[in-house]
């Protein structure tokens, strides 16, 4: 194991750096992509997952498995989101109407693309608690217990939020979602 | 639709998207460059670069001010108004020789400081509880005998610490709160941990008129974890203030 200093004075290893290296190469991606859904906007997505990932790499040495890796990105992801929904000058407006999308959709939209759409648009209704809890289910795919364990808050709250959550997404998605049960 | 459809749909919404904007180098520097600033801000000791917590009510320090300025809201409970103030500068206090770790600075804040009131948790020694949420009357006196679990975990974390000396932590606390402090250096490491009413604050750094700093965590079970370094003398050199903030994520993550 080589270690070195580095110039703020601070020892690595490079064991360690190649490691960290390797679970951001394995990882990248799937990160931005929870924040993307999070959060609605590719720029910010970025800026937020690079923010996760330097957090991580500040306390490489303290996060002991691969699952609390995982874990400690994603509660950095969820607090900043929520966070920053608190702050005046970021604070998302919650509108009935969405605004029509920047990018022109080609005239001839096939199902799929217009239910994607329609999830998007339908998340960016949804509260920043709420939305995370819906993210954490059906996109991370982690159950109710490990939900509530990461946002700090029990399991029955984990239910209500879902349940709260895929209502306002059935605004959107309408009949679609009608037969979905409630997460369990 | 069943769950595992909704999930697909899920996957399908979040692809597609732009060419990531950053790499593994720009998170490696960007991280160091963190580590560094706050090393700096930590040794130099004039400017502390962090915010007062006041019974939940968020002073802002100097370095803050822009960003602070206006009414943004605390990350604490109860979400007060912040308000920009400079942090009194080391040097400016007059030094008061503390008994041991109780070394409560008597009397108004000094003169780049706030003049204090009620509703801001003020506790019978004068000095003021960092603790989110915290009203006037909620305090109670002492915070009790010392955790044993607390202090073997905090022991377990701290360089080195031959025949470290476990104290109780003297000051006011909120009610069902555990402490315990570790005697080290130039002053006391405490680690305190209490439930909070609502939606637990952000992670952030916290200070006292006497010099002490500290991190507290929103843990994963709904309490407030605070690891607050205390120096021995008022306005003197608190111990390990590098150490906080890892200190607070690492011991919380398990409450």
């Amino acid at each position: 194991m080589t270690t070195q200093t580095n110039e703020s004075g601070v020892r690595v290893d490079q064991r360690e750096e190649q490691e960290f290296a390797d679970y951001f190469t394995a990882r990248r991606d799937a990160v931005r992509r929870t924040a993307f859904l999070l959060c609605g906007d590719w720029h910010r997505a970025d800026d937020l997952a690079q923010t996760a990932f330097v957090a991580l790499h500040r306390h490489w040495r303290k996060v002991r498995d691969r699952q609390a890796l995982d874990a400690y990105v994603r509660r950095t992801l969820v607090r900043a989101v929520i966070d920053e929904s608190r702050r005046p000058w970021r604070r998302e407006r919650f509108v009935d109407a969405v605004p029509e999308p920047a990018v022109d959709a080609p005239s001839d939209l096939g199902d799929g693309v217009a239910t994607r759409q329609a999830l998007l648009d339908g998340l960016r209704r949804v509260p920043p608690r709420q939305r995370a809890v819906l993210v954490l289910r059906f996109l991370e795919g982690l159950d109710v217990t490990r939900t509530a364990e990461l946002l700090g808050c029990t399991e029955g709250t984990v239910k209500s939020q879902t349940a709260r959550g895929l209502d306002a997404l059935r605004g959107a998605l309408g009949d679609a979602l009608d037969d979905l049960q409630s997460a369990s | 639709m069943d769950e595992q459809q909704l999930a697909e749909l899920f996957h399908d919404a979040a692809d597609g998207g732009p060419a990531a904007t950053f790499g593994h180098t720009d998170v490696v520097a960007a991280s160091r460059r963190v580590t560094a600033r706050r090393r700096i801000a930590f040794a130099s000791g004039s400017t502390l670069g962090i915010v007062v917590l006041v019974g939940g009510i968020v002073i802002g320090s100097g370095l803050l001010q822009g960003s602070d300025r206006g009414g943004t809201q605390s990350a604490a409970v109860g979400g007060a108004g912040v308000e920009s103030v400079a942090p009194p500068a080391v040097g400016d206090q007059p030094r008061v020789q503390a008994p041991g770790l109780a070394a409560p600075p008597t009397g108004s804040a000094d003169q780049n400081g706030p003049e204090l009131t009620a509703e801001q948790g003020r506790d019978g020694s004068g000095k003021v509880v960092p603790w989110p949420g915290l009203r006037d009357g909620d305090a109670r006196a002492g915070c009790g005998p010392v955790d044993r679990e607390l202090a073997d975990v905090l022991i377990r974390e701290l360089p080195a610490t031959p025949q470290a000396t476990v104290l109780p932590v003297p000051d006011a606390c909120p009610p069902g709160a555990r402490a315990a402090a570790v005697a080290v250096g130039t002053g006391s490491i405490y680690v305190v941990l209490a439930p909070v009413r609502g939606d637990g604050p952000a992670d952030q750094f916290v200070g006292r008129e006497d010099g002490a700093v500290g991190f507290s965590v929103y843990t994963p079970k709904g309490s407030v974890l605070l690891v607050l370094s205390v120096p021995a003398t008022v306005g003197g050199q608190a111990p390990q203030l590098d150490r906080v903030q890892p200190l607070a994520e690492t011991i919380g993550r398990a409450y």
